[in-house]
């Protein structure tokens, strides 16, 4: 018995196999778009755009953190979770992540995310979007390392980029 | 409208429609309008004011050494100072990517910007893959970069298959190395180095070990009589059935000619007695299938073992070789004493 109604779990992903025999696993990201962009636009009337960026910014954190606990498996070291970060990304049509700079003792990183499923082909505006992206690789990277981490996207389709950037700093 | 006619044209038909309409409507149309044609009798009486505006930022494009100083037109013009801040800074960004230094940022909005920001994080990435390449992991692949991803992937995939014949060739190698080609069973190098290395072990932790040497009997007969593919077939033969009377801790080796020896760790004598002794039957029950037919042999063994006991005084100035010399003793008392026979090395000896 839940606590709440809308507790996130994995197994609430359910079965697209036995769902969707026919059409199978895919859709178009105009229709994923055009969910999360409405939620944006609702939650921001709601709540103001601070509050909004930080719903989002949880929502992808929580996201992240399943994902890797229930896609990437067993990790032991970072050359093995770029790696297989980099395969389940492309796999499942998110993006294309390259790593610019890594300092795995500092746990300093620079990732790019070209192609990306939030951003990629949106008009241009004068901020960067990918906040849901921010949280999800804070929460793949809390996951992986233990600790705390600050993600900031500094440099996204919509700000005139070719590519997503993402600076990563564990927490003070 | 350098033309003066054109100029005055214009004044005469200003003057017309100030007569028409009337002057309080047309006033400011027509103060509008004088500074317009003022402003641009200034500019077209001075062509080389455009020329002064443009040339900072061309410079940037072109000229190697760019001034700092702007035309007083545009100095105090943020938009102006803003674009050519900016260029300047793709210049200075293009020129460290050009050299290969790659920390540089290019702290700018925009697509052009943006595309250099991309090419850049690209050229990043390269390098750390080829980091990770350079640290052994031939995985690496390069996805959507166009030459750069082809080239970079057959390179690794090349270093990959290379490294992986390499380290086939060295395993075939190594073993051509200390293997016996006849026979198969390690050559008397390498059952020299397992040896000292078991010796070392046994003396360091007290244990006892028992070394088999055995010989083919009347192998030079068997040469004589049936050829050289014959005695080739009698010794891999004699080789296998030493092999299959083995324990798996056990390890032999081709000691040279038609003799074999046996390294048994941790073996005292009375196993080591029963180790030699199904060799010995095994050797001796085992019919070898030759073109005429079929022949039999038998080995004559002897044992030797080295007993590292507290308070042994005769086990310090003992080597290998001398242990060997041993078995070879106790192999030489079995000849003697009619061979097909297992003999234990005594003092006596």
């Amino acid at each position: 018995m839940l606590d709440r109604k809308y507790k996130f779990s994995w197994d609430l992903l359910g079965n697209i196999d036995l769902g969707r025999p026919n059409l199978g696993p895919t859709t178009r990201i105009e229709v994923y778009r055009l969910m999360q962009g409405t939620f944006r636009d609702v939650l921001e009337q709601r709540f103001g755009t601070e509050a909004t960026d930080e719903i989002f910014y949880e929502s992808g954190k929580m996201a992240g953190q399943c994902f890797y606990q229930n896609v990437l498996g067993d990790i032991s070291n970072y050359e093995q979770l770029i790696k297989a970060l980099q395969e389940a990304l492309l796999t499942m049509g998110i993006g294309v992540l390259r790593v610019e700079e890594s300092d795995v003792e500092k746990g300093s990183f620079v990732f790019t995310i070209s192609e990306d499923l939030d951003c990629s082909g949106l008009p241009e505006l004068d901020y960067e979007i990918c906040t849901y992206d921010e949280g999800f690789i804070a929460g793949l990277l809390e996951c992986f390392t233990g600790k705390g981490f600050d993600v900031k996207e500094i440099d996204c389709w919509c700000t005139g980029d070719r590519t997503c950037r993402f600076e990563a700093n564990i927490s003070n | 409208m350098t033309d003066v006619s054109t100029k005055e044209s214009l004044f005469e038909k200003i003057d017309r429609l100030k007569v028409a309409v009337g002057r309080d409507v047309v006033g400011d149309v027509y103060e509008c309008l004088l500074q317009i044609l003022s402003t641009y009798s200034t500019i077209a009486d001075s062509p080389s004011i455009i020329g002064d505006i443009v040339k900072p930022i061309h410079d940037l494009l072109l000229a190697e050494n760019i001034q700092e100083q702007l035309p007083e037109l545009v100095s105090l013009d943020k938009k102006y100072i803003s674009l050519f801040e900016d260029i300047k800074n793709i210049r200075s960004f293009m020129l460290s990517l050009a050299n290969g230094d790659l920390t540089q940022k290019l702290i700018l909005k925009g697509y052009f910007a943006g595309v250099l920001k991309t090419f850049h994080a690209n050229l990043k990435h390269l390098t750390w893959q080829t980091e990770m390449v350079s640290r052994g992991d031939f995985t690496q692949r390069v996805h959507f970069m166009g030459v750069f991803a082809s080239s970079f992937n057959a390179m690794v995939e090349q270093l990959d298959s290379t490294r992986k014949g390499l380290i086939e060739s060295e395993k075939k190698y190594r073993l051509l190395a200390i293997t016996d080609s006849l026979t198969g069973l390690p050559n008397r190098h390498h059952f020299f180095e397992v040896a000292m290395a078991e010796f070392s072990r046994a003396k360091r932790y007290t244990k006892t070990f028992s070394v088999i040497m055995l010989d083919i009997d009347f192998f030079k007969k068997i040469n004589d009589s049936y050829g050289h593919y014959v005695g080739d077939r009698v010794l891999q033969t004699v080789a296998e059935q030493i092999q299959k009377s083995l324990r798996e801790t056990d390890f032999p080796g081709r000691y040279g000619g038609e003799e074999f020896i046996v390294l048994l760790p941790e073996t005292a004598i009375y196993e080591a007695e029963l180790v030699a002794e199904r060799i010995r039957c095994s050797i001796e029950n085992n019919k070898i299938i030759i073109d005429n037919g079929s022949i039999s042999v038998t080995a004559s063994l002897g044992i030797y073992n080295f007993e590292c006991a507290a308070g042994t005084s005769d086990v310090s100035t003992q080597s290998i070789d001398e242990i060997i010399d041993r078995a070879d003793k106790a192999l030489y008392l079995a000849k003697n004493q009619g061979r097909n026979r297992v003999a234990l090395f005594s003092n006596e000896l």
